[in-house]
């Protein structure tokens, strides 16, 4: 699914990009920051594997982080990585599956 | 009550107006038999919450006021994932009301009315997590006696199956240990829902026990299974007679795809006599699951034995079998389980227990701003200092977004192959949750928001979390454990829930 297709299908997602797990933009649709949410994004996935490490609970898949104000999702596949931006919700969790199955 | 003007002449609800100084009411979300349910913000807490309050007309009654303050008592006693949480109850100038976790979701009333007739798995899921709600009801001495499709609650995603059933409506409940000591459920009134009656209130007896709610929640099955309920009538006299002195029908008859075994299941548990149905929540949920041939996602692991189904393909036969992952280096013992609460709050290890219960966790945990594990429960023997070494790493994680975030971090949650971990912070502490890769996520997430929000009044009760989370005098020691929890720079650093500016978006540049 493109990335426009996707940010209109979750709920209260501002903005999708499409990146390396290093944290370089390929792509982005809607209201985004793409460099900047891709580069943290990097930064933290690598070290929330440590978490995994930790449980020995495998690769990290997807996850997500809300704040009171904004909540960001990313999708874990390979080398790539989906992001996506968005206001705060009750279901994060069902943006973040949704994300994860639609990429 | 008496007849106080004061009361009578109470103000009324309306969107806007604030109870108690604690809530304001947002909306209407429905009405009971006794009275309407509204969303409404708990002020102090920034949550929403749903608060009931007794019909104007019904405000001046002893019974019903009786009634209403027994369906709080009742249900603030359970802990249970599967029993709705009570956070608060009063009398705001007359106004009666109970402030309740606030649900999302539907009931299974609305959701049979949808779908017609449920599949077998789905039922199963259901028979199991109301049969879980009643155990521990049952346990305090405490029968529901209106067990109905209305009072059970699907939160999440119904639809895509993974829901958590929470019962609701205590407010015909009542302790056996009172039977005969309470007139206002005794005065010849029928209390619960006519179709799911046992055959003992449809008699009108008051010396209920859970017995009665269990054939009730095998009605509740029935229908759910074939879109009907077993006992028919065209007045109220002929159901009630139905229910008294006929058979059902085979549920294979009605349903040629479903197991032969049912009708046995459904023989035993539609009896007349109570001492011929089954005894316990326990027994019916354990033999309900036997004849369905499965065991649903969200079965109840009542035994140790049966803590660890999600771990690897198979059951767990020895210690070693039982991990995080297949390849764990974390290794757990079966049957060790592992609690511990060094917080001067005794509220605390109840809320921890409950949320550990959820089908599927493997561990819950309280953590310090300064990672120090505060209290932790764990059926699978997760040990303390697990919880303080994945705030350490999550801290860690999340420095990344200090730089671009300004607000206060409310949740993570983490899905790897084999396993998930949830974040969700109370003020500055962590509320973390190990579960493993079948844990289902709304159900999990759910469950993380309502002990969240449990956690949350008691540190308004204590006055804040500092309060509420102090550690006894005797448990200052740190933690070992990870790379070094106690010494780690980070362990020292602050807050655990960043502080960080907002992301900008495009269009903001």
């Amino acid at each position: 699914m493109d990335l426009e297709a996707i940010c209109r299908s979750l709920k209260s997602v501002q903005g999708v990009a499409r990146g390396s797990e290093s944290g370089e933009v390929f792509a982005a649709a809607g209201q985004i920051d793409a460099d900047t949410v891709c580069a943290v994004a990097a930064v933290t996935a690598t070290a929330l594997l440590e978490v995994g490490e930790l449980l020995s609970a495998g690769p990290l898949e997807r996850w997500y982080f809300a704040t009171e104000e904004a909540t960001y999702y990313a999708s874990e596949r390979g080398f790539l990585r989906v992001v996506a931006v968005g206001e705060p919700v009750r279901n994060a969790e069902s943006n973040c599956k949704s994300l994860h199955a639609a990429r | 009550m008496s007849s106080d003007g004061a009361l009578k002449a109470s103000p009324s609800i309306f969107p806007g107006a604030t109870i108690s100084s604690r809530f304001r009411i947002e909306r209407l979300l429905g009405r009971g038999s006794m009275g309407a349910v509204w969303l409404a913000r708990h002020l102090g807490l920034d949550l929403d919450v749903a608060v009931k309050f007794i019909d104007a007309a019904l405000r001046n009654e002893q019974d019903h006021r009786a009634r209403f303050i027994r369906e709080a008592q009742s249900a603030a006693r359970i802990t249970s994932p599967h029993v709705v949480s009570v956070l608060d109850s009063g009398d705001d100038a007359g106004r009666l009301y109970i402030a309740m976790e606030y649900l999302d979701g539907e009931d299974l009333g609305s959701f049979l009315e949808r779908n017609g007739q449920l599949s077998l798995e789905v039922t199963a899921r259901v028979v199991a997590h109301a049969c879980r709600g009643l155990s521990k009801a049952h346990a305090l001495g405490i029968a529901h006696r209106d067990i109905k499709p209305e009072n059970l609650f699907l939160c999440g995603d119904a639809d895509d199956g993974g829901f958590l059933l929470k019962i609701l409506d205590f407010g015909v409940a009542k302790a056996e240990s009172s039977v005969g000591s309470l007139t206002s459920t005794s005065a010849g009134q029928l209390i619960g829902s006519p179709a799911y009656m046992s055959p003992e209130q449809a008699r009108g007896l008051t010396e209920l026990d859970g017995r009665s709610d269990l054939f009730s929640l095998a009605v509740v099955a029935y229908h759910c299974l074939t879109g009907r309920t077993p006992f028919l009538g065209d007045s109220l006299a002929d159901l009630l007679l139905s229910i008294v002195g006929s058979d059902p029908e085979p549920i294979s008859m009605r349903d040629p795809r479903l197991p032969r075994a049912l009708d046995g299941w459904f023989e035993r548990a539609l009896q007349k006599d109570p001492s011929r149905r089954y005894q316990s929540a326990k027994e019916m949920a354990q033999a309900f699951e036997l004849v369905a041939g499965q065991r649903s996602s969200s079965s109840p692991d009542y035994g140790m034995a049966s803590m660890f189904p999600a771990l690897g393909n198979g059951r767990a036969s020895s210690p070693e079998d039982l991990s995080v992952s297949r390849n764990s280096s974390m290794r757990v013992a079966a049957g060790s389980g592992s609690v511990s609460n060094d917080t001067a709050s005794p509220g605390i290890a109840p809320i921890l227990s409950q949320l550990a219960e959820v089908g599927h966790v493997l561990g819950v945990g309280l953590v310090s701003p300064r990672l120090r594990p505060l209290a932790h429960h764990s059926n699978a023997g997760l040990p303390a200092m697990i919880f303080g070494a994945i705030a350490e790493r999550v801290q860690s994680a999340l420095q990344a977004f200090e730089n671009v975030e300004a607000a206060r971090a409310r949740a993570l949650a983490l899905y790897f192959q084999n396993a998930s971990v949830h974040v969700r912070w109370i003020g500055d502490h962590a509320l973390i949750v190990v579960g493993t890769e079948q844990a289902h996520p709304t159900v999990l997430t759910v469950s993380v928001n309502t002990a969240a929000g449990r956690l949350q009044t008691c540190v308004e009760q204590a006055g804040g979390a500092a309060a509420a989370f102090a550690p006894r005098l005797s448990a200052a020691a740190p933690v070992p454990g990870g790379r070094g929890f106690g010494s780690s720079p980070l362990a020292s650093a602050g807050p655990l829930s960043p502080t960080v500016r907002g992301v900008r978006t495009r269009s903001e540049k």
